[in-house]
């Protein structure tokens, strides 16, 4: 597998990953990372130094906010990211631009008959 | 957990810090949620060893964090920005200290001292004028001051997170002065019968150039500060 491949095609594709787990449900960091994973295997196994810099760009620009919540018990409390309506429309957006790319894609790249 | 493993944990963040090139807001930032993540981890069942492993190697954290905040390439070098904040304090001990002089040259007026022997009458009250009303003076040198320290928050801050509501402020209060500055010569002007524009046309010469380019600084700033906002 092609290594900067795969990293071009993931760096085009985390703002819109990371803001759809955000839109499923309010969440925090450690718990994207692990989703990412969960979900997206072995191409969504990322670090703090990438998934942060989208949660930055995302908060910034107004489709995500966030708030400290205090942990239970002793737990550690957590910067909890909600989705705004500007978010969940820029979802949507890029949700309908990545399903025409793919198409064009797979246009380009069939293989003849 | 206890101390020696809090220290460690302290000890990685800061040692990632160190590495970041990122302005310092943004530092503070991502030091905070990396600590979280941290301490998120210890309570999932690992040790501190186990999650620095994990989390990687300081250096290239912060080069990863470095790249996609555009560390490298917007973040101004120390060097650079620091020179307008010293240039600001410079400006600010320069009209200070006019300001002082200027009082002192008052003081002498009150007593009945001539300020130039062979001056004929319109150099005695132009000077005067500019002696009497120091303030106008000092209200150009405060906009210059203001308009150094809105380059200084400008060139100190990444264009991708360009919170420059430092630059702002400096740049309106800076351009208040400026306007300030010109209005307060203004009735030294009329009182001298040169008329608003007269004055002005006199002012532009010598010393005053460049004070009073100087003091358009903040019109630039302000200029730059609400592109960028935008």
């Amino acid at each position: 597998m092609s290594e900067k491949f795969v990293q071009q095609m993931k760096k085009g594709v985390l703002d819109m990953t990371v803001l759809k787990l955000i839109v499923e449900k309010d969440t925090y960091g450690y718990e994207i990372l692990q989703e990412l994973e969960h979900r997206g295997g072995e191409f969504f196994r990322l670090k703090e130094g990438t998934l942060y810099p989208v949660l930055y760009r995302l908060e910034d620009g107004g489709h995500i906010c966030s708030a400290w919540q205090d942990g239970e018990g002793r737990s550690a409390p957590k910067k909890y990211y909600t989705v705004t309506d500007k978010g969940r429309r820029t979802y949507a957006q890029y949700w309908s631009q990545w399903n025409e790319f793919i198409d064009c894609v797979k246009c380009i790249c069939r293989e003849e008959k | 957990m206890g101390n020696q493993a809090e220290e460690k944990i302290e000890q990685y963040i800061r040692e990632i810090s160190r590495h970041l090139v990122i302005p310092h807001d943004m530092k503070k930032r991502v030091e905070s949620d990396l600590r979280t993540d941290f301490y998120l981890r210890i309570e999932a069942g690992k040790d501190v060893d186990e999650v620095i492993k994990e989390m990687g190697d300081p250096g290239e954290t912060a080069a990863s964090f470095n790249e996609e905040l555009e560390g490298g390439k917007a973040a101004t070098p120390w060097r650079f920005h620091k020179i307008f904040l010293v240039a600001a304090a410079l400006a600010l001990l320069a009209f200070v200290i006019e300001f002082i002089c200027t009082c002192s040259m008052m003081r002498k007026l009150d007593n009945g001292i001539a300020i130039i022997g062979n001056a004929d009458g319109n150099t005695s009250v132009f000077l005067a004028g500019r002696i009497i009303n120091p303030f106008a003076d000092i209200l150009w040198g405060l906009a210059a001051v203001l308009g150094l320290l809105a380059l200084y928050y400008l060139t100190s801050r990444s264009v991708s997170y360009g919170r420059n509501r430092g630059a702002l402020l400096c740049s309106l209060a800076g351009t208040l002065c400026l306007i300030s500055g010109f209005a307060a010569h203004i009735p030294i002007g009329m009182a001298e019968g040169q008329g608003p524009y007269g004055y002005i046309e006199m002012m532009l010469n010598g010393k005053n150039i460049l004070l009073i380019l100087l003091a358009l600084i903040p019109l630039i700033t302000l200029a730059l500060s609400i592109r960028r906002k935008k």
